[in-house]
């Protein structure tokens, strides 16, 4: 399903500069393509501009330079501007922003005026049970919890049938339980429909768990799109791989042998550039379970810290050079902190390497034949818990 | 106001000799003199109401809480006049107990503006204290200290922008409210330039005056903001509870006395008091009333004449006051600023400064003007845009403009967003901004004394051209008239949710 290819695009963003009254760039040449039918997560960390980018979309705000369009229709830049209110995409605000002197079922109508009278209660009806809230239609949003009000905002966004729905942080107000059983309802809602939808977030679980294609943005520019897997396996840029779990960077030069690290040697080579390898300083990407303790007296590292989290342990140990890597152990390890020991650096994948912030392009696998495949199966079930 | 100071620096010489005479620096000091007795004393009557009220187990806190209010509706110089006849030599005091305590000079002047001016600190203390959450208080006990420590270092911090506003308004009396004083034979700033004004006719001591009174107020304003502070802490999520009520136990009667004297002094008193006089004024009228009253229209008319400009009025303000607060919130700019701002000196100067300016303004601009309803209505709006303005804008900042977003999302245009959004979430605020303005121009004595019509003689106007004229039993009627009408727009604000959110009545 997810890798489904793009059909027609839905909404299109090119180039699109947005910048601050003080001349500050909030948005710096953006350009996106969202496609029909499809869920796209857009993540970054705050400030990153991402809400910019859903208000440029909805037409809250107009921008600077680049073109805008939905469903075909050209609808920002290049001269041409058209309201909000004729774009046809309907908002989830982060706070909801139920109308307070509407009931649920006149808040969900608010949309309908198209319709004609006759027909917009079997609509509203519909909808309300989509979301599951067909028995709330006479309540006012102030007696509603903030799951329900979040359904009656879908509601609400999806009545008018937009041609994409648009949510802000959905789901940033709402508990963790909630938020984890809204998010699965909200996408099976979504997917059952058709709904093409963008959805903004900072929480890079919900974005790989939500979206069938991901969308990074850091200080107002697209770092990398894809699918889940693609950009969780294959960051491009420091940033994005930061981003995704606990991640941590070792230097590392790469030579014939491999990539020699302070945690020792990792068997994988650089991509020949003209036939040769080329030894030169890079930058792996670590993550917990590509890392190997044990116990011993001279081993190079020291456990700084013991994270039980339950169905795991997470290490956190210090090597030589102050640098420090994380070490992901069953919950029934029995090192302790303060103990030495001797770290290996063994992924069973290849491993991603940077040069000034970028990925180095194709690392080749490692020619023993460890299947990376299989590693790429665990990490998605690690990550997503629905492989 | 800028008109004003212009025309004192016209007047050169003379403004000169005014402000440094003598007789102004007296003026000065009895204007501080009374703002400092008369705020003080009702701070301590409304802070101390408040806490009862507000903190205490009394019995009948809805009624307590709107009859201590309600004295907003008697006017200061309607309270002097009241108490000038019971207290005066010959009046029932004296005819029972043979006791005559006039209310004149400083203590009386102080007594009378303190008690119907407290109502304005028990309110916003009284909001302040409900807004407080008990976590905090709570918090502050757990770090050991005691109820009496915690009251001086959490609660009174908490609550001292109310407190600043509960000494802005009294002192605001002290310096504007001429009608008090001169019944109260109290001089100050404004009496002075009520006379001149009035009487002299000097208008170039009357401008040099106002500079004065102006320079005051913006002192006072100055005072209230130091007082009010940076913070604007109020607590109002959703875990907020109140503080559990402190048991009164057997100071239960202590309380129940202080409540009940206070609201029969300001409330119950006056209104009894102008009842009987109406009463007898209508059955028994001596000589000199029938004289006055064969001179002059019926009360009821002024009665009539009173509600029609305050409606008019509160409607043409208030209708401005929606797209100014809207330019402000929505597109906040320099422009709007200002106006904000003039709007707000506006409300702080002394009525009978505005007057001065209005009145050298049209005068010298439109002299057909002058002695029109228009003038009046222009002058009410200098003085009270600035309460519509607030009301208007603490409505709209409850109209979260994401609102207007998600219903332009849903297809809706700017017109119709403001048509089926705004406009609805707007009511109760307009209505409370309306009503606010409705009753100050009920109850304001300088526009509708000196800016009137020749013949229109609202209730503010015949109450007290029968107290000057020392006809208290014909004042009776129109003042009590005039409290009643007053009362039901107060009623209305302090009933709805709106009186919290205005935190000024």
């Amino acid at each position: 399903m997810r890798n489904t290819p793009p059909n027609p695009r839905v909404v299109v963003i090119q180039d699109v500069v947005r910048r601050f009254d003080d001349g500050a760039a909030a948005v710096d040449g953006f350009s996106l393509e969202v496609a029909q039918g499809e869920i796209l997560a857009l993540l970054g960390p705050s400030g990153s501009g991402k809400t910019t980018v859903l208000r440029l979309v909805a037409g809250f705000e107009r921008p600077d330079a680049g073109a805008i369009w939905i469903a075909g229709r050209q609808v920002a830049g290049g001269g041409v501007w058209i309201p909000p209110e004729a774009r046809g995409v309907g908002m989830v605000f982060q706070d909801y922003a139920l109308f307070p002197h509407l009931t649920v079922a006149e808040n969900v109508a608010f949309g309908l005026r198209c319709l004609l009278a006759i027909d917009r209660g079997p609509r509203t009806q519909e909808v309300l049970s989509l979301v599951g809230m067909e028995g709330f239609a006479v309540r006012y949003p102030h007696e509603l919890s903030g799951g329900q009000q979040q359904r009656v905002a879908l509601a609400r966004a999806m009545a008018p049938r937009p041609f994409a729905v648009l949510l802000d942080e959905p789901f940033s107000n709402l508990d963790a339980d909630l938020r984890g059983q809204l998010r699965e309802e909200v996408r099976a809602i979504l997917k059952a429909t058709g709904t093409s939808a963008i959805f903004v977030t900072h929480d890079q679980e919900e974005a790989l768990l939500l979206g069938d294609r991901v969308a990074v943005i850091n200080h107002g520019r697209l770092e990398q799109v894809g699918t889940p897997e693609g950009i969780f396996h294959a960051p491009q840029t420091r940033f994005v791989a930061a981003f995704f779990g606990r991640a941590d960077f070792l230097p590392a030069a790469a030579t014939s042998h491999g990539l020699l690290t302070e945690a020792g040697l990792v068997a994988q080579r650089m991509a020949p550039a003209n036939g040769e390898p080329i030894a030169e300083q890079v930058e792996i990407l670590v993550r917990p379970d590509d890392v190997e303790i044990e116990p011993s007296a001279d081993g190079q590292g020291t456990v700084v810290a013991r994270l039980f989290v339950g169905s795991e342990i997470i290490y956190r140990v210090q090597l030589p050079s102050g640098r420090v890597v994380h070490s992901r152990q069953p919950h029934t390890a029995g090192v302790m902190q303060g103990d030495r020991v001797a770290v290996r650096i063994a992924p069973g994948h290849s491993l991603v390497c940077f040069k000034d912030g970028r990925a180095v392009p194709t690392p080749r696998p490692p020619s023993d034949g460890e299947g990376s495949a299989d590693g790429m199966i665990s990490r998605r079930t690690m990550v997503s818990g629905d492989g | 106001m800028v008109f004003l100071i212009a025309r004192a620096l016209a007047g050169g010489q003379t403004t000169l000799a005014v402000l440094l005479a003598p007789r102004t620096l007296h003026l000065l000091l009895s204007t501080l003199a009374l703002a400092a007795a008369a705020s003080a004393l009702s701070l301590a009557l409304g802070a101390a109401l408040a806490f009862v009220v507000e903190r205490t187990d009394l019995p009948r806190k809805g009624f307590w809480r709107v009859a201590l209010a309600l004295p907003l509706a008697i006017p200061p110089y309607i309270g002097a006049i009241v108490y000038l006849d019971l207290l005066s030599r010959g009046g029932l005091l004296d005819r029972v107990a043979g006791i005559a305590l006039p209310p004149t000079g400083l203590a009386g002047a102080a007594c009378v503006v303190g008690l119907f001016t407290y109502p304005y600190s028990f309110l916003l203390t009284s909001a302040a204290l409900r807004r407080i959450n008990r976590s905090l208080e709570e918090v502050a006990r757990t770090t050991g200290l005691g109820p009496l420590r915690i009251f001086w270092t959490v609660t009174l911090p908490l609550i001292r922008p109310a407190i600043g506003a509960g000494i802005f308004f009294p002192s605001l009396y002290a310096l504007s409210d001429f009608g008090t004083m001169v019944l109260l034979r109290y001089d100050t700033l404004a009496t002075e330039l009520f006379y001149q004004l009035t009487a002299l006719f000097d208008r170039s001591a009357a401008a040099a005056l106002g500079a004065a009174a102006i320079a005051l107020t913006l002192g006072f304003l100055w005072l209230e903001a130091r007082l009010r502070g940076r913070g604007r802490h109020y607590q109002t999520d959703a875990s907020w509870r109140p503080p559990a009520p402190l048991r009164l136990g057997r100071r239960r009667a202590a309380a129940l006395a202080l409540v009940g004297g206070v609201a029969g002094l300001a409330l119950a008193v006056p209104a009894g008091a102008l009842a009987a006089w109406a009463l007898q004024g209508a059955f028994y009228p001596s000589p000199a009333e029938q004289m006055w009253m064969s001179s002059a229209a019926s009360p009821w008319r002024a009665a009539w004449e009173s509600l029609s400009i305050s409606g008019v009025a509160a409607t043409v303000i208030v209708a401005l006051a929606l797209p100014l607060a809207y330019l402000r919130t929505r597109f906040p700019g320099a422009e709007a600023w200002a106006i904000w701002v003039m709007g707000q000196t506006g409300y702080a100067l002394p009525g009978i400064v505005v007057v001065l300016g209005v009145a050298f303004l049209t005068n010298t601009v439109a002299p057909w003007l002058y002695g029109t309803l228009v003038v009046m209505v222009g002058a009410f709006m200098v003085r009270y845009m600035s309460q519509a303005l607030r009301a208007v804008e603490s409505g709209l900042s409850q109209v979260p403009p994401r609102l207007g977003e998600a219903a332009r999302g849903l297809g809706e245009r700017p017109a119709g967003v403001f048509r089926r959004i705004e406009m609805p979430l707007l009511r109760s605020s307009l209505v409370a901004g309306w009503a606010l303005v409705f009753l100050n121009v009920l109850k304001d004595l300088p526009v509708n004394l000196l800016l009137r019509p020749a013949g229109f003689d609202t209730l503010p106007v015949r109450t007290w051209l029968s107290a000057t004229d020392g006809i208290y039993t014909q004042a009776a009627l129109p003042g009590l008239l005039l409290i009643v009408c007053a009362a039901v727009p107060l009623v209305l604000l302090l009933r709805g949710e709106a009186a919290q959110r205005l935190e000024i009545t």
